[in-house]
């Protein structure tokens, strides 16, 4: 196989169909592996990988964690809210720490958007966004594709209905550019208040109306509804989120499933019968999670050349 | 009120948004529908009406009043506003939310629906408003309300000064097309004004409101109405400055619609110099120049629609000093007369042209579900009126079945009388 040409992740708008598709293939092999009484191998032996997140999270950081640990990496966390950093000590300071301390690859998340690309462009570690703002989450949409794609064995023709709050969610954009890059076709659904302008361009139907949004959907993508956006007043209430956009029954799609990329808003976004039914992959979402991250951490812990 | 099974109106003329049709006419209406027009006789109807002298017009609709109910029942209640609805012409009314406390949940849009209803004979829609509490800061239920009772919403004189909030609410309604009707007023420009600012407001020493309160607010509105391509209406429009304005937004395509009331058609700031408090409205009554731009834009089509704003005050309130009375009059009852003998009887404009202003155009902004607002033809429900354009009669209190006295018509002859009111099997004489 070709080598894998990218320095960094930043996001799966510079990824193509054909790297995408690599990606999955590789995680593929990782899935095997964790399935083994000893899931791990040591691919990254003697690399050093520093978790760097700025912005809380608990399934990422731990998903990451993990991926380091079954590669056999060395791995560290730092883990502070930006809020939190010291005043003085800029992003730049950090950078020099990193550099300072021969770390192979950073894994970083930031509230801030752009914070991965400023690292890329002054460290030589790695870089891995794992979520940055409102821009990317690439390795939630890869993960979120490889499930789909595990699940329907392909990708092309699928029909993926994304509610919520699309213009906040770095979620929904890079699966919006991953599942339309891999020939699905993506509709968003959630209040106006909350769909970023442009989404058409970005090979997105918008739809106002649940129902229809849903009705011949073969993946229901539920979001997270963050509370701060009822309180800068871009939806009236929960209750009335929970009426218009929330997801308490099936469509009719034969052979759809759920999916939501955690934590849940139980009974708010999504009912607890909805996500916890037959059809949810929300959990398979978690496990798929660490083979894609592994696949990921592989391909650029290996990566020959820059570009 | 009499229900009755078959009407028999004799030897009318009939006058619709389509014009004058072949007169006289007889129509007859059974069950509640127009079920003949033109030469046929039905003698053994229940009940006959001689229409001779008379007009058959399409019930109006009225989509800026205010009811007061709930909070301030002493002004005006949704039954007695109604029937002075009613009694003026208006089978449709909407009742704006600045009750106390405003109407601002499903839950309350639901009860009042309910309660006029139980109260009115003619149709109560209510607007909700926009803002929770009308303050301004957050959106109100509007997904609820919409999917339970309205989809027109305003927090009509506390217009929403946060251009953040404005933009959210004019994008959020277009999830179910629905309509945001501004009451344009920079607050902060009419401070502690009283009247119009001009001559007038300093000869008189009253502290004046500028036109700008009004075109700053439009100015902003419509920009706000452009950026996110949402509806907009702007509600009583009173100056040539902000009437210069919506046409501009026309002709740019935008999805503005704009009405006018009556009292800002009939008075120039010259009427105030003996201080009647009931000619202290908002927006106020302007100048010469800003009444005749108003009639002008009504003759050349800009004006969507004439609405009452009919604003219930208690005498008590309205004899207090100037500077204490509140804003408003009411006008609900006297709007159809009163119109008709400024605009149709000199020919400024035509009966047809006012009946589209006061039933299809409204109709059309705020989506009545009847799409037979303003047509009178076989096989609709009946929704018509008889009015006699000669009769004379004074609004007072023995004839006005509104709570309240504050209007400028108070005790003065009117000419033209709304004789019966039809709507589907109900008979009003008035």
């Amino acid at each position: 196989m070709s080598p894998w040409k990218h320095k960094h992740l930043l996001g799966l708008s510079s990824l193509s169909k054909k790297e995408i598709t690599r990606i999955l293939d590789e995680a593929r092999e990782f899935y095997k592996v964790l399935e083994r009484p000893i899931p791990s191998v040591p691919a990254l032996r003697g690399k050093t990988i520093l978790n760097l997140f700025f912005e809380p999270s608990t399934r990422t950081l731990m998903s990451f964690t993990l991926s380091e640990k079954r590669l056999s990496a060395d791995s560290l966390t730092f883990s502070k809210t930006s809020s939190s950093i010291k005043k003085g000590e800029t992003l730049l300071d950090t950078v020099k720490y990193i550099e300072a301390m021969k770390i192979d690859g950073i894994v970083v998340r930031h509230s801030s958007a752009g914070v991965p690309y400023y690292l890329s462009q002054r460290i030589n570690a790695f870089v891995i966004n794992a979520g940055d703002g409102a821009h990317e989450h690439p390795t939630q949409a890869l993960l979120d594709l490889f499930t789909a794609r595990r699940h329907f064995k392909t990708l092309k023709g699928l029909k993926i209905a994304i509610i919520g709050d699309i213009k906040h969610s770095r979620v929904a954009k890079s699966n919006i550019i991953g599942f339309s890059k891999m020939g699905a076709s993506v509709t968003v659904c959630g209040p106006p208040t909350l769909i970023p302008f442009g989404i058409e361009k970005m090979n997105a139907i918008f739809e106002y109306d649940l129902k229809k949004a849903i009705k011949d959907a073969d993946i229901i993508y539920v979001l997270r509804i963050q509370m701060e956006r009822q309180e800068n007043g871009m939806f009236p209430s929960l209750r009335e989120y929970r009426e218009l956009f929330g997801i308490a029954q099936q469509n009719k799609k034969k052979g759809s499933i759920i999916m939501h990329p955690g934590p849940i808003n139980r009974g708010l976004e999504l009912t607890s019968s909805m996500a916890d039914a037959p059809n949810s992959l929300i959990t398979e979402q978690v496990k798929t999670g660490v083979a894609v991250r592994m696949a990921i951490l592989y391909l650029l812990g290996g990566a020959s050349e820059k570009i | 009120m009499k229900k009755f099974k078959s009407l028999y109106i004799k030897n009318i003329t009939v006058y619709d948004i389509k014009g004058k049709k072949k007169s006289p006419q007889n129509i007859y209406i059974e069950n509640g529908i127009v079920s003949d027009m033109g030469k046929n006789t039905y003698p053994n109807a229940d009940i006959v009406i001689d229409g001779e002298d008379c007009l058959l017009l399409p019930g109006l609709i009225d989509i800026h009043e205010h009811l007061r109910e709930p909070g301030e029942e002493h002004k005006e209640t949704i039954a007695s506003g109604a029937l002075a609805a009613l009694a003026g012409g208006f089978t449709d009314i909407y009742a704006m939310p600045n009750t106390k406390p405003p109407i601002d949940t499903p839950e309350k849009v639901k009860f009042n629906l309910m309660k006029a209803k139980e109260v009115a004979y003619n149709n109560v829609h209510v607007i909700g408003s926009i803002t929770k509490g009308q303050r301004g800061e957050s959106l109100a239920e509007l997904g609820l309300m919409a999917k339970y009772g309205t989809t027109v919403f305003s927090d009509d004189g506390k217009w929403v000064s946060n251009a953040r909030i404005m933009r959210y609410a004019l994008e959020y309604t277009k999830m179910f097309n629905g309509l945001i009707i501004s009451h344009a007023e920079d607050l902060s420009l009419t401070g502690n004004g009283q009247i119009h600012e001009g001559e007038i407001s300093t000869l008189l020493g009253l502290s004046g409101i500028p036109e700008v309160s009004e075109t700053c607010a439009i100015a902003r509105d419509i920009d706000l109405a452009r950026f996110t391509k949402a509806k907009l209406h702007i509600t009583h429009i009173s100056t040539e400055q902000g009437l210069k304005m919506i046409k501009q937004a026309k002709l740019d395509g935008l999805k503005i619609s704009v009405d006018v009331t009556p009292h800002h058609i009939f008075f120039t700031d010259e009427n105030l110099t003996n201080f009647d408090t009931n000619l202290k409205v908002k927006p106020p009554i302007r100048s010469r120049r800003d009444r005749d731009s108003i009639i002008r834009a009504i003759k050349n089509g800009l004006v969507d629609a004439i609405a009452t704003d009919h604003a219930p005050h208690s005498k008590e309130e309205k004899e207090l000093e100037f500077v204490e009375a509140p804003f408003g009059i009411i006008g609900n009852q006297i709007a159809f007369p009163i119109l008709y003998k400024r605009l149709v009887v000199p020919g400024i404009i035509t009966l047809k042209q006012l009946l589209k202003l006061l039933t299809s155009n409204p109709a059309n902004i705020v989506q009545l579900k009847n799409k037979n607002k303003g047509s009178i033809k076989k096989g609709i429900e009946a929704d018509l009126f008889i009015f006699n354009p000669n009769e004379k009669w004074t609004f007072s209190k023995e004839t006005s079945f509104s709570l309240s006295e504050n209007s400028p018509f108070f005790n003065k002859s009117i000419d033209g009388k709304i004789k019966y009111v039809i709507l589907k099997n109900q008979l009003h004489i008035f």
